[in-house]
């Protein structure tokens, strides 16, 4: 697919430098694989169960214990390795749908939005309801989806995915009303193909880089929003390892000095958040590059 | 169409639409929590010792779930037009002034937050403007990289960690004023009532708690901010307009205050969606250093199973939110004309 056709200039800083090797593209992708790695092995790489008490309570960071022990006497390294199973899965499944309906809506509205009649008219209607979706705040929409059908993994996903949504719509939309009047979707409409076929082969492939570069923001947000939610409770149940649960339930902690309890997790939290952001860079430069 | 209608069209309309958003996302909380699956009602009425039909009718009736969906419907929205969003059965006071109470000290703790990005972005912005430096520009968009990639309460923590546990230099996260302190209550601002009534020890104590979570904000959420505005700087740093400006020998000042003015359009959607989602957002900050807001409110209406708040809840929060966003228009379309709708711009 040649970069001519999609009409955004590409700038300075985006364009990979010359001579630059695969593994300087790559790099900034390499946090992110450790996660995912650790969210695939941790039940078995730590070093104790993240679910039982294995030593005395609060216990100060030592040889044994590197990031100490809760007021349970759970130990906190465990804990935080093992929860990236429940935030990143979630934040994973997250991604995956508000960007896969992201797309398909987007392309829909983006080719329906100029037709005549119904088809018009839904579209231009569903445009501006995604656009409303915005009054709410994607941290409400998790607490009232809990409070609603109860704290579970898929009614949370599907409620974040469905709330995330309209920014990778409104992306696609935008794109597909650029690309839509090109010479070659006109070609392939004369050349006799069905309209869901110039949809689908022509359409789609120039018009979801935004909402692809986009989705590792989406990633970013469902993790905040999942910790955010175990932090005030509302989120899965403990003693499943979580980063926001095990915050909150260490926050009193550190008005006594234990401060290990909490540190750990909510540094782990900026990590694989940031671990997502570096992955913008890596699919901006996948994207991007001519001729991959 | 009389030409006053005209002219004044861009404004008139966006204005009319407003009441509808609100009307739409109104009656969308309204079947959104008519969808919970099972009885809510069963979950309220104490079945241990049996129960009667009786009981369970005045326990819908409680929870504004008696009668079919549109009689519901009907009554939801009749008691809405006079801002009557119902009694919260688990407290047994209208949920309007639940939500009321809680709502002026997040706004109050989101403005000064974000108002400092604001001053932060903007003074970045007069730093790229009058400096070549390749290095600063560069030390500027990785800050700016940071948007969205930081959470902010966990920033918070480690404030908490470094400032109240190794330096102790500031209060311990309890609240917004020392326990034995009362707050005056006039408007429901924390800040400003403690300035109106004139009560300086009051207000001093609030601000000391509030220097970390407020710098936290401010440093968390700048950089979003930043980006948004730094990209249209750069596209217009050097436009045509600009460089006529430059040309006919207006002031350094009136040629900083043309970009910005046709660089910020963006960024202000940016402060818009942000305040939208911080008036949710920042619960957890509250949470975490006890000052307790709206989005309290919201949690406690969930373990409580209590529907009517929740769904006040939900109206308040999206028609403050659609009102933000209503602004954010008029204040675009004030800055740059061409955003009006019908309005035809060449080339």
């Amino acid at each position: 697919m040649s970069e001519v056709l999609v009409a955004v200039p590409i700038p300075s800083a985006m364009t990979p430098r010359r001579g630059a090797s695969a593994w300087r593209t790559w790099l900034p992708a390499l946090p992110f694989a450790v996660l995912v790695l650790l969210t695939i092995v941790a039940r078995w790489v730590v070093p104790f169960d993240p679910e039982t008490v294995v030593a005395p309570a609060n216990l100060a960071p030592d040889g044994i214990h590197p990031f100490g022990t809760d007021s349970t006497g759970m130990d906190v390294f465990s804990r935080t390795i093992a929860a990236t199973r429940i935030n990143l899965v979630m934040a994973v499944l997250v991604t995956m749908m508000a960007t896969a309906i992201g797309l398909v809506l987007g392309l829909v509205l983006g080719m329906n939005e100029a037709a005549g009649g119904v088809r018009g008219l839904f579209g231009r209607g569903m445009t501006r309801f995604t656009d409303l979706t915005d009054a709410v705040p994607p941290l409400i929409v998790g607490v009232v989806a809990v409070g609603l059908f109860g704290p579970s993994l898929v009614s949370l996903s599907v409620a974040l995915a469905l709330i995330l949504m309209p920014n990778q719509v409104r992306l696609t939309r935008a794109e597909v009303l650029k690309v839509r009047g090109d010479a070659y979707v006109d070609a392939a409409r004369m050349a006799g193909l069905f309209p869901w076929q110039v949809m689908v082969r022509h359409v789609l492939p120039n018009s979801a880089r935004p909402a692809i570069e986009n989705s590792s923001n989406i990633f970013g947000v469902s993790i905040i929003v999942s910790a955010s939610l175990g932090f005030l409770g509302v989120g899965l149940n403990p003693p499943t390892p979580e980063w926001g649960v095990m915050i909150s339930s260490g926050i009193s902690d550190v008005m006594l000095g234990g401060w290990w309890t909490t540190l750990f997790p909510a540094l782990a939290l900026c990590v694989a958040v940031s671990s997502a952001a570096l992955l913008t860079g890596v699919i901006t430069r996948l994207t991007r590059a001519p001729g991959h | 169409m009389t030409p006053f209608l005209a002219r004044h069209r861009w404004w008139l309309t966006r204005t009319l639409a407003l009441p509808l958003h609100i009307a739409v996302f109104a009656s969308a909380a309204f079947f959104l929590v008519r969808l919970v699956p099972g009885d809510p009602v069963m979950a309220r009425v104490d079945a241990s010792g049996g129960f009667t039909p009786e009981d369970y009718a005045r326990a819908a009736e409680q929870m504004g779930l008696a009668g079919s969906t549109w009689e519901q419907f009907g009554r939801f929205w009749s008691e809405l037009i006079i801002l009557d969003l119902g009694t919260s059965p688990v407290t047994g006071r209208p949920v309007w002034e639940e939500v009321m109470s809680r709502l002026p000290s997040t706004i109050e703790l989101v403005t000064v937050g974000l108002f400092g990005a604001v001053v932060l972005a903007l003074l970045l912005a007069l730093i790229t403007l009058s400096t070549r430096s390749q290095r600063l520009h560069a030390v500027l968009r990785g800050y700016g990289k940071l948007a969205g990639s930081v959470p902010d309460f966990a920033v918070a923590i480690l404030g908490l960690v470094l400032f109240f546990v190794v330096l102790q230099v500031i209060p311990a996260p309890l609240g917004r004023v020392d326990p034995r302190m009362a707050l005056p209550d006039v408007t429901g601002f924390p800040l400003l009532d403690s300035v109106i009534t004139g009560r300086w020890e009051v207000f001093r104590a609030i601000v000391a708690r509030y220097v970390l979570p407020l710098s936290v904000l401010v440093l968390v959420h700048t950089p979003s901010l930043w980006r948004q505005l730094s990209l249209g700087l750069s596209e217009q740093v050097a436009a045509p307009p600009t460089l006529f400006k430059v040309a006919s020998g207006a002031t350094r000042l009136s040629v900083y205050l043309s970009v910005l003015r046709r660089a910020s359009a963006s960024s202000v959607v940016m402060l818009g969606a942000m305040f939208g989602g911080l008036i949710g957002g920042v619960v957890v900050i509250e949470e975490l250093f006890g000052f307790g807001g709206v989005g309290q409110f919201a949690i406690t209406s969930v373990e409580q199973l209590d529907f009517v708040g929740l769904q006040g809840f939900l109206v308040v929060v999206a028609g403050l939110c659609l009102l933000v966003f209503f602004l954010v228009d008029l204040v675009n379309m004030i800055l740059d004309p061409r955003r009006r709708p019908g309005v035809r711009v060449d080339g």
